[in-house]
């Protein structure tokens, strides 16, 4: 039995994998300090599976706070263990685009999961998981509702503002000329989606191309990518969050067998 | 005569009563989800409490981020033009005006009639402004009057290293945990600010010898020795609230307008 964790700026993610199964999985939001975090989420995941730490035969840490981690034997890049846990879900994928808590990646990669190339942005908040949850809370509507409500808006609004603060005035000001929360709400969801596909354009996008990370479950803003890049992604057979702290899984297991 | 200037701005929002030149009442509210609705009520409670009713006011102009919401003025101005009347009514002699808003830092440059002749703001970018300072002193859980106070302190301020104010704010969560002092850390949010409005300077050019420095982040005197500091000159203080400067300026340009009406 080998663990995967991610601790990532927002959420902290443990995936446990046997014999090459996928035995548990978890997600919650990070605590203060990495370490509580990595503990609280490996204690979730082998209460799952009714296991103890000591069944653990290697643990593999990313994320940004992978350095941090006692217990890990040992940690691997996010971008390497996106690119991993990506291709071991699904070996067809060449691209993956990840939109994180706190940062967007675009990982190229060859036939046996490999990183050929990436960009990243970590410098500006927009385009990233911290920009909608900044712009859902201004609206009054919660995270996970955005998607969906997004959905039903026939006129999105434009939002040309870089800086999510900017964005976040945009965003009232739409509120104070009492514009339909759908639209807004739409208007939100395309702005991170044209910062994700303007980084995306960096490489080239080679296919079966899949969306990673927290913001790969807002479906507004998924849509708007498949918009602009014109492209479909392909769908994960296993929660695209978990991609990181799965792929740490994998290496974690290739370094005991 | 009577007019009126508002001043819609990105955090709060400003109306000055003005007289002749003699300001007669002003107001700030900070900004809310219903500003329209905001702005209309306070304007009413301003003139009630005066015992005024609204016809009486002559003129009034907006201005401001939130100007168009105005549904009561005559039209819109521009800050910078506003600025630079409001600075050549306080003081003549001032070649230059340093505005620093929640969001927008503006250099309005004035001419020598107190007319506006050129103006800079910065790039639409969040980092090092009022509101990443309103962002760090919200974390340290230390009200905006302090904030002078608390930063004077620090012996070593903190560089903040994130490029993105949204980012700078969980980098200094992260440094209060790690006991980084308060201190220190608003010293080096009041760094990150002073450094933004110089360069924002370097790009304005020649700016003359006299300047003034304005605007809600202005109050805080701390910002105002670092900047007077690194220019190596004494920044003239508005004889009126720094905040309401661009409302000010709007309410006396209202006055030239309408007379020259009469």
């Amino acid at each position: 039995m080998v663990v995967g964790i991610d601790i990532g700026s927002l959420t902290a993610k443990a995936v446990i994998l046997n014999h090459g199964d996928v035995l548990a999985a978890h997600i919650m939001r990070v605590r203060p300090r990495p370490v509580e975090s990595a503990e609280a989420v490996l204690a979730e995941v082998l209460n799952a599976v009714g296991a103890r730490a000591s069944d653990i035969r290697a643990c593999c840490a990313t994320g940004y706070g992978r350095l941090d981690i006692p217990f890990a034997t040992m940690n691997m890049s996010e971008i390497s263990c996106h690119a991993r846990g990506a291709s071991w879900s699904d070996a067809s994928i060449r691209t993956v685009i990840d939109v994180g808590g706190q940062d967007c990646k675009v990982i190229c990669l060859d036939g046996r999961g490999l990183v050929q190339d990436f960009v990243m942005n970590d410098k500006c908040a927009a385009g990233t998981g911290r920009s909608l949850e900044l712009l859902a809370k201004a609206i009054g509507v919660e995270l996970a509702d955005l998607g969906p409500l997004s959905l039903k808006s026939r006129r999105p609004v434009a939002i040309t503002n870089k800086c999510s603060i900017f964005m976040e005035l945009e965003v009232l000001q739409h509120l104070y000329r009492r514009t339909k929360l759908k639209d807004i709400a739409a208007g939100i969801n395309l702005s991170v989606a044209r910062r994700v596909a303007a980084l995306t354009r960096m490489l080239t996008l080679k296919p079966a191309v899949c969306l990673t990370g927290g913001v790969s479950k807002n479906i507004g803003v998924a849509a708007g990518l498949e918009k602009l890049l014109e492209i479909s992604f392909k769908p994960l057979p296993i929660d695209p969050q978990i991609m990181g702290a799965l792929g740490a899984a994998v290496f974690a297991r290739e370094s005991v067998v | 005569m009577i007019t009126a200037g508002f001043d819609i701005g990105t955090r709060a929002f400003k109306i000055c009563l003005v007289e002749d030149s003699r300001l007669l009442a002003s107001a700030c509210w900070l900004a809310d989800r219903d500003l329209g609705r905001s702005v209309g009520r306070c304007y009413k409670q301003m003139l009630a409490g005066l015992g005024l009713r609204s016809r009486q006011v002559r003129k009034v102009i907006a201005t401001g981020y939130g100007a168009d919401l105005v549904a009561a003025a005559a039209y819109e101005l521009s800050e910078p033009a506003c600025l630079a009347r409001a600075a050549y009514e306080m003081d003549a002699g001032v070649t230059a005006l340093i505005d620093i808003g929640a969001l927008f830092i503006r250099v309005v440059k004035v001419d020598e009639n107190g007319f506006l002749e050129d103006s800079d703001v910065n790039e639409p970018c969040a980092a090092g402004s009022g509101k990443f300072l309103e962002l760090v002193a919200d974390a340290l859980d230390v009200p905006f009057e302090d904030i002078s106070a608390i930063a004077r302190r620090s012996t070593e301020p903190y560089t903040i290293t994130s490029t993105c104010a949204v980012f700078a704010e969980s980098e200094i969560i992260s440094q209060i945990n790690a006991g980084v002092a308060s201190e220190d850390i608003l010293a080096g949010a009041l760094d990150a600010l002073t450094k933004k409005v110089l360069a924002l300077l370097g790009k304005a050019g020649d700016i003359g010898d006299r300047l003034m420095l304005s605007g809600g982040v202005a109050k805080i005197p701390a910002l105002r020795e670092k900047l007077a500091e690194a220019l190596g000159e004494d920044l003239v203080q508005p004889l009126v609230d720094p905040q309401l400067m661009p409302a000010y300026g709007a309410a006396l340009l209202a006055q030239g307008r309408a007379r020259r009406r009469l």
